[in-house]
């Protein structure tokens, strides 16, 4: 069973999904490219978050969920680090905004 | 300058980041995909007992019938199980309801007394296709071929249902589970299901309404469980095999093996 929409903004699907862990567990990770970015695709166990790499007005790239979600500021940031650790040790590559 | 969750982000980059969460709201639309053997929660519709209000509550896929003890029965239940002897006692699949035997089986006070809508904007079945190896001769095993099924002139659909209430011995506590309901296959649903020939019991408004609230005899709750929908009002769309790992799981894919469906 499944919900559809006929909308389709571009989306693409990134490489292979991977594990990311994050406060004692593990969770799915899927790269998405949409609209010339990548959002990260998080799957807990009944719910998705997606946080994508920004920059501030000073040129300081931090982390932060789409949409945008204040409560969420910290887990953002703790887990676009571990996204990030993740890239470099597989992939030995970084994110950019 | 303009704020995104509360830090000051360019207009450029602001501007960016609302265009992404009209694609994460799609995303997030197209991704919402019930596996049936997951044994999950999901929405259905069921009446409040206040005239004719419903409420739409979270109740787990898969019916589980009141003499189970704990979720190790359930296991045990769902999964089939080897006892002390090694004799095998085969699973009890409880996804799907026949509406044929709705009234023969455990289903039966659930169909009398806690009937439920399941909500839904299509679902999949998977054609089964016999394919020519690569040595020319047709392969022993089918090729299975995904299709979305949807209702042409509803985006939202509503399907038959039967909710029954789990108690738990050990926890003490209750999980609300439901059944969904299949009847014969139409002529639509014949060529996509092949290998079993099955389809959701799909209601139109007023047998919905029906399913809901009335005082059904056995014989209007059989009438309706068996009520088959017209292939003309469905329509069918191939995906690729691997549609659950695409960003577009909904796209057609055109398969030179499939025959082409008729909707008459």
């Amino acid at each position: 069973m499944v919900t559809c929409n006929s909308g389709q903004p571009s989306a693409r699907v990134l490489g292979e999904k991977f594990f990311i862990k994050f406060r004692g567990g593990e969770y799915w990770c899927q790269a998405i490219a949409a609209n010339g970015r990548v959002l990260y695709q998080i799957k807990f166990d009944h719910s998705v978050l997606y946080i994508t790499k920004t920059i501030n007005q000073h040129g300081i790239p931090f982390w932060t969920a789409i949409p945008q979600d204040l409560k969420l500021r910290r887990m953002v940031a703790e887990l676009g680090r571990q996204l990030e650790d993740h890239l470099i040790q597989t992939l030995c590559a970084t994110t950019t905004v | 300058m303009c704020y995104y969750n509360s830090i000051k982000v360019t207009l450029e980059e602001y501007n960016q980041l609302k265009e992404l969460e009209t694609v994460v709201a799609f995303l997030n639309k197209e991704f919402v995909i019930h596996k049936g053997f997951d044994y999950g929660d999901y929405p259905i519709i069921r009446p409040t007992g206040k005239g004719h209000e419903t409420e739409r509550v979270k109740m787990q896929w898969g019916f589980l019938p009141p003499h189970l003890r704990n979720w190790e029965d359930v296991k045990r239940f769902r999964n089939g199980y080897k006892d002390e002897s090694g004799r095998f006692f085969k699973p009890y699949l409880t996804l799907n309801a026949t509406s044929e035997e709705l009234l023969n089986k455990m289903y039966k006070e659930a169909a009398l007394k806690r009937r439920c809508l399941i909500p839904s904007v299509g679902f999949y079945e998977w054609m089964h296709v016999q394919v020519v190896g690569k040595s020319g001769k047709l392969l022993k095993t089918p090729e299975k071929f995904p299709y979305l099924v949807r209702m042409k002139d509803q985006e939202e659909f509503y399907m038959a249902g039967v909710w029954q209430p789990w108690f738990d011995t050990e926890a003490k506590m209750i999980t609300n589970t439901f059944a969904l309901i299949t009847t014969a296959a139409n002529s639509l649903m014949k060529q996509i299901h092949n290998s079993k020939e099955r389809m959701p019991t799909i209601l139109p408004g007023d047998l919905a309404e029906a399913w809901l609230y009335k005082d059904l005899s056995e014989q209007d709750i059989l009438d309706i469980a068996n009520y088959q929908v017209a292939s003309q009002e469905m329509t069918a769309t191939p995906l690729d095999k691997d549609f659950l790992k695409k960003a577009n799981p909904h796209e057609r894919v055109v398969y030179k093996e499939v025959p082409e469906l008729l909707y008459s």
